[in-house]
């Protein structure tokens, strides 16, 4: 007969992979995308963008206005691309390359022109869980489009 | 478009301006002509104020301004306002033997205080002269450390194309580096 300690044991043992599941090249990691269109006329800031205080820093704060235009959760596999149509008709693809050993992510990003040149060929960028990377300066409707990028989630503090 | 505001167009000028403060003023400055003309306009100021400072400056003869003076004062003797030629020169000499003296009391120090080679190799390893700092290390159980990723992110690689940009970063919410790239683009 099995002692009651080494019972509990065994199932915190067995259960153990269930409750931290790793990041493995498998799992499927969440990104969010959120398009901001910002504009140095006076307006309001979306309260969604309460959370993004750098977007309250300079160079972000010669902005007056923004107003999010698209926010997306996708789903990124290592080595699998995914694309999303921009605004203003350009295609943004992201690629999670690899999860480092320290746990962030490689990631790779491009815009192409709707005509299928490049806007902007190669992006690749090193990014901790939750901590957005942002891509700015194209000119959308009398502003400026903010691109965030923000693969995985932050771990609780 | 608004027009910049002065302070704004003034620190571009000045080259006062964040890195992305200045490509945001300077996209607005190359679409509008007014701007320009703005900008241009402080530049022939700015070029206007040093040549004025260069001509004033080449104008005064030091000399001559302290020659007139010290006839001005021989014309009109004040006894609170006369010029002391051998005081002076008194000064002068005794400001030399001051500084001669200081040299010679440093180098006295520095001789004095500094131990010879010979002093150092006869100092025992465990001189109790000397101060002994101990440090006390925690050595955690290597089994129970957390590794936390580096807050943040970076850019590793980028490539503009046939754009131009730069990168750089912002500070997050808890102080760490964000990653921005931007992209020059023309206003269509």
């Amino acid at each position: 007969m099995m002692s009651r300690p080494f019972l509990i044991f065994l199932v915190a043992f067995a259960l153990a992979p269930i409750a931290v599941p790793p990041v493995s090249a498998q799992s499927a990691t969440p990104a969010e995308i959120f398009v901001v269109l910002a504009k140095e006329a006076p307006g309001t800031v979306d309260p969604a963008l309460a959370d993004m205080g750098a977007l309250r820093r300079p160079p972000f704060n010669a902005f007056r206005s923004m107003e999010i235009l698209e926010r997306d959760t996708i789903r990124l596999r290592q080595g699998q691309p995914q694309e999303l149509t921009l605004p203003n008709g350009r295609k943004l693809r992201i690629l999670l390359q690899r999860v480092m050993p320290d746990g962030r992510f490689r990631v790779r990003v491009s815009i192409k022109r709707e005509e299928g040149n490049s806007y902007l060929p190669l992006l690749q960028v090193v990014a901790s869980p939750g901590d957005p990377f942002f891509v700015a300066g194209q000119a959308h409707q009398g502003g400026t489009l903010v691109i965030g990028i923000r693969v995985g989630q932050a771990p609780t503090r | 478009m608004e027009h910049l505001d002065d302070d704004k167009l003034q620190r571009l000028f000045d080259d006062d301006l964040t890195e992305g403060e200045a490509i945001l003023v300077r996209r607005d400055v190359e679409s509008s002509p007014l701007e320009k003309a703005r900008i241009a306009q402080l530049e022939r100021l700015g070029e206007l104020v040093r040549l004025a400072a260069d001509d004033l400056a080449a104008d005064i003869d030091s000399d001559a301004l302290f020659a007139e003076i010290d006839a001005g004062i021989k014309a009109s003797p004040n006894p609170r306002l006369q010029v002391i030629e051998g005081e002076r020169q008194r000064q002068k000499a005794g400001v030399a033997v001051a500084v001669a003296l200081a040299i010679a009391a440093a180098v006295t120090l520095v001789l004095l205080l500094n131990p010879t080679k010979d002093e150092v190799a006869g100092r025992h390893p465990m001189d109790t002269d000397r101060e002994a700092v101990a440090h006390e290390v925690e050595i955690e159980d290597p089994e129970l450390r957390l590794v936390h990723p580096p807050a943040g992110s970076e850019v590793l690689d980028v490539d503009f194309g046939s754009n131009t940009g730069t990168h750089f970063s912002v500070l997050g919410d808890r102080g760490q580096p964000l990653a921005v790239v931007w992209i020059d683009e023309e206003a269509p």
